[in-house]
């Protein structure tokens, strides 16, 4: 199951330094299961975002979706 | 107590005169600095009702303990006075480097009284106080006259200047310093101006005591390795403020078309990485580590910025999508000393008021050519800038539209929409100010965060706490891109003052100025019938995205406010009781 992420901002540099990036998931995944593949610690982003709406981390991801992750941020 | 200069320069412009005098320690040690001790001289020393721009009203300018230390993100100076657009306590700060020359210089303040008779520059080094002529630099941009000052009197003077908005008396017109930074809000700049005051220079050749230097240094450095260049505050340096364009789209919350929506069909266009691709250098103000600002150059012009706040109100809610056309945008209200917020929300205002045919401004959303010659109209009160430098509450009680003037006492909202963060309403609506997103940002655990964003219940909790800690924040004036706790600034005042302020003693004293700038406000006539949105929040649904179906329904609001006063221990017409008088020791 192919799984296209966006990692916004300074998260890129859990894609390598990539902000966009693929990812061969497993069927039954959802959105905390690909947090932890790619290492993200809890503390270090605010949402998950899938097409244009946050989504909760126990949403399951379907083959092709675009996962957008954003870090924590702070001010305004 | 160590950190402070234990001096306040007081100018007189009427008679060209000035002096010094102790700094009233007690406030201080209940007010710390910053904007708690600014507004409290204002609070004792403004007679009630003083028009704001008569000689009578004061521009205090404050720094706190902090300022010219080494601690994180403690560039910041506070400015304050009566706003002329609200009636409010009005207090804003502004980053660059001037601050802490205020505070070599000797002083802890500089309250500026009175009114120049021609229009004037005043410069301060060290005890030498000079007032120099400025009928040269009168009607000349922010950029062009801080280019002359520094030409004139040295490159390591520090300036603060406004343009023309400020002279012209704008209320939307902000002061600005090190070119690209600004006091933005509540026509702070036209204060100036109605002094003829065109602007202030600073140098100084002393320093700042702290309580142990040895100490101090040591612990601010691991401070600034464990809690300031951290993970949480790295998207400050990367991205800056412009990161929240993708988030506040993501989550329904950018404000689009004047707020009739929250997403933004052509965010991408204004986005962090848009700006990555035209950013031509970055920015740090004094004391800081995290160096939030970007330099964007495009092909109409160039910028430090364009920051969230001018993306989301300068861009995706006047429709424009193209970076190009905000950097100008931007560009010209940092010339001519206008608040980007206001000028951004009236224009999107203007442009539905033409839209819908209630009032013909030649204005529409998404079209760049009209929309880049507001701000030098605003500024110099020609064409449609009579009337749009009014404001949106103003152009309301003349043309109609009040259900959608997006604004809190006559203070235009910043970019979060609040039918997708309620508790940014209620922020909105208690703000001491008018609509303002830095004293509470339930957008960072509402929008952003797992709070539940579409219910009011525990917001009036969260909103007071946030208003509490952020007057904290801004009496120590640490920057809001620091994500510091009380335990953290609690530290750091101790390290440099030698007193032993613990989290809660600080929280208590953040209570204290959120009630100082509150009785401040009943004072001049506010009560709780100010605190309020516009109908368009509680009526409106919104259209798409994340925010699609919701508005705050009235009663809903109603309710948060209610609670609100009770947590405050205000009465339910939002007074403070004289009990919380008592126990505050305002």
């Amino acid at each position: 199951m192919l799984i296209h992420v966006i990692l916004a901002g300074p998260l890129s540099r859990y894609g390598n330094g990539c902000r966009e990036l693929s990812v061969e998931g497993e069927k039954g995944w959802q959105v905390a299961d690909l947090i932890s593949h790619l290492k993200i610690p809890e503390m270090s982003y605010s949402f998950v975002s899938i097409g244009g709406r946050k989504v909760e981390e126990h949403r399951p991801l379907s083959e092709g979706v675009v996962v957008t992750v954003f870090p924590p941020v702070s001010g305004g | 107590m160590m950190g402070y200069q234990n001096k306040v320069l007081r100018v007189n412009l009427s008679s060209k005169s000035w002096s010094t005098e102790p700094l009233n320690m007690t406030w201080a040690k209940k007010y710390i600095g910053g904007k708690g001790l600014g507004i409290k001289y204002l609070y004792e020393e403004l007679a009630p009702h003083t028009d704001p721009f008569s000689p009578e009203n004061k521009l205090i300018f404050m720094t706190a303990p902090l300022t010219g230390t080494t601690v994180p993100c403690s560039g910041k100076l506070a400015i304050i006075s009566r706003s002329p657009a609200t009636g409010t306590i009005l207090d804003c700060s502004i980053g660059g480097h001037i601050a802490s020359e205020i505070k070599f210089a000797g002083y802890d303040a500089v309250i500026i009284e009175g009114a120049l008779d021609e229009p004037g520059v005043l410069k301060i080094e060290d005890d030498h106080i000079t007032f120099l002529p400025a009928d040269d630099l009168w009607g000349k941009g922010s950029h062009e006259t801080e280019t002359a000052l520094i030409e004139a009197h040295g490159k390591d003077m520090k300036v603060i200047s406004i343009g023309p908005a400020g002279e012209n008396l704008s209320t939307m017109a902000c002061i600005n310093s090190d070119y690209y930074r600004q006091a933005g809000r509540g026509g702070i700049g036209s204060v100036m101006g109605s002094k003829k005051l065109k602007g202030f220079l600073v140098k100084g050749t002393g320093g700042v005591q702290v309580h142990s230097i040895q100490e101090a240094i040591t612990r601010i450095n691991e401070i600034m390795r464990s809690d300031t260049l951290t993970d949480d505050n790295l998207w400050a340096y990367t991205d800056g403020t412009a990161m929240l364009v993708e988030m506040s789209h993501n989550t329904g919350i950018l404000p689009t078309h004047n707020f009739q929506d929250g997403t933004f069909g052509a965010y991408q266009g204004i986005d962090s990485e848009a700006m990555k691709k035209a950013r031509s250098g970055k920015k740090a103000c004094g004391s800081c580590a995290l160096g939030c600002g970007n330099f964007t150059k495009t092909g109409r012009g160039a910028v430090e910025g364009p920051e969230y706040e001018t993306l989301a109100l300068c861009g995706s809610s006047c429709g424009i999508g193209e970076l190009d056309a905000v950097v100008k945008f931007n560009d010209l209200c940092d010339d001519m000393g206008l608040d980007t917020i206001s000028v951004g929300n009236t224009t999107a205002f203007a442009m539905e008021l033409t839209e819908k045919g209630i009032k013909d401004f030649g204005l529409r959303f998404g079209d760049v050519e009209s929309y880049l010659k507001v701000p030098e109209l605003i500024a110099r009160k020609e064409g449609i800038g009579m009337e749009l430098g009014l404001g949106t509450r103003e152009l309301a009680k003349r043309y109609g539209g009040e259900d959608f003037a997006m604004q809190v006492k006559g203070l235009e909202f910043p970019g979060y929409e609040p039918r997708g963060s309620w508790g940014m309403g209620l922020a909105y609506a208690t703000s001491d100010r008018g609509a303002c997103h830095m004293r509470a940002w339930p957008v960072a655990v509402e929008a952003y965060g797992d709070v539940d964003a579409f219910t009011v219940e525990g917001k009036a909790q969260l909103v007071m706490e946030m208003q509490n800690s952020n007057a904290v924040k801004f009496s120590l004036i640490l920057c809001d891109f620091w994500a510091a706790g009380e335990e953290a600034m609690a530290e750091v005042l101790n390290l440099i003052t030698g007193a032993d302020y613990t989290a809660e003693e600080l929280l208590a004293i953040g209570e204290r100025v959120v009630n100082i700038a509150r009785a401040f406000n009943i004072r001049e006539g506010f009560t709780g019938t100010h605190d309020t949105l516009p109908n368009r929040i509680f009526n409106d649904a919104l259209k798409s995205g994340a925010t699609a179906g919701k508005k705050i329904p009235r009663e809903d609001f109603d309710r948060m406010l209610a609670e609100y006063y009770h947590l405050r221990g205000w009465t339910a017409e939002g007074i403070i009781s004289d009990e919380k008088t008592a126990v505050l020791e305002l």
